[in-house]
């Protein structure tokens, strides 16, 4: 019975620590992910970073939360697009789970 | 002196159900509340704690010019774009409460610039000011919560021979912001 304590005891410790640890900063949420396209889409209106968009037009500066979804979240990655109604276009993010944007196209084929 | 302390299996499975019990009402009233927003005991969103997960979804991502002089509150994000002229500096302010936080993320056009992320007291009068960072960079990203009130914010200088613009995202707690 005591060993059956102990072990229970030695368990809740491990429980315990992993309950109260921060999350993994590691990974981000979809939603994390989203307010970085939506900051990364700013960015892209300032400045070609070289992706294959290039530098955006002034009318991707009025995008709305809205505008941008989650269009794919997988196992090490997420892709998130983003709607300019007024240009009818499309573009999605590629980013990783820890929120590093790795390609932003006009399609969403990486 | 030394006294013995004898616990029998009955005492001992009795504290350790004691233990498990007390957990389990600190997990549903306290750690999911404040960690995860889930609350099914509703003590959690009484005591405050859910407010930590409060934090609304961008309504809009507005963007301002550095002329503009604008109100914010916390959550919404704002682009903000300063024009640094060649061989001079500009100074960019945000108007903060004590203990107010600001998110920043900044890039330039161009080439890097000498800044100093800086603090001075409101009403102070003897050029008192405190740095927070002082570095030559190209883009810059982070926070800060202001240590008093006062008015928060960059001082870019560009000492190249070509103006540089930069842009500056700010998510955070402020009354007003423009250039001093």
């Amino acid at each position: 019975m005591k060993n059956l304590i102990a072990a229970l005891f030695i368990t809740l410790m491990f429980s315990t620590s992993s309950a109260f640890a921060h999350t993994d900063h590691g990974k981000i949420s979809p939603k994390a992910a989203i307010q970085i396209a939506a900051k990364t889409t700013q960015q892209l209106t300032f400045k070609d970073f070289g992706f294959t968009v290039g530098k955006l037009s002034e009318s991707w500066k009025n995008l709305t939360s809205d505008d941008f979804k989650l269009y794919a979240a997988e196992a090490n990655r997420y892709v998130v697009s983003a709607n300019n109604k007024s240009e009818n276009k499309k573009i999605y993010f590629l980013m990783t789970m820890s929120g590093e944007v790795l390609k932003v196209n006009s399609e969403a084929k990486f | 002196m030394q006294q013995a302390i004898t616990l029998t299996n009955s005492t001992l499975l009795k504290y350790t159900m004691f233990s498990l019990v007390f957990a389990a009402i600190t997990l549903l009233t306290i750690i999911l509340p404040a960690e995860y927003d889930i609350d099914p005991t509703g003590i959690g969103h009484k005591l405050g704690l859910t407010v930590f997960n409060n934090v609304q979804t961008d309504d809009a991502l507005s963007n301002s010019s550095a002329s503009s002089n604008s109100t914010n509150s916390k959550g919404v994000t704002e682009t903000i774009e300063v024009i640094v002229p060649a061989g001079r500096g500009v100074e960019y302010k945000f108007i903060m409460a004590q203990y107010q936080k600001l998110e920043y993320e900044w890039i330039t056009d161009g080439s890097a610039l000498y800044f100093d992320l800086h603090g001075e007291p409101e009403g102070d009068t003897t050029g008192y000011f405190e740095s927070y960072a002082i570095a030559t960079l190209g883009e810059m990203k982070g926070s800060f919560t202001a240590p008093f009130a006062g008015s928060h914010g960059w001082y870019w200088k560009n000492t190249s021979d070509s103006p540089v613009t930069v842009q500056l995202i700010v998510k955070g707690e402020y009354s007003t912001h423009s250039l001093k």
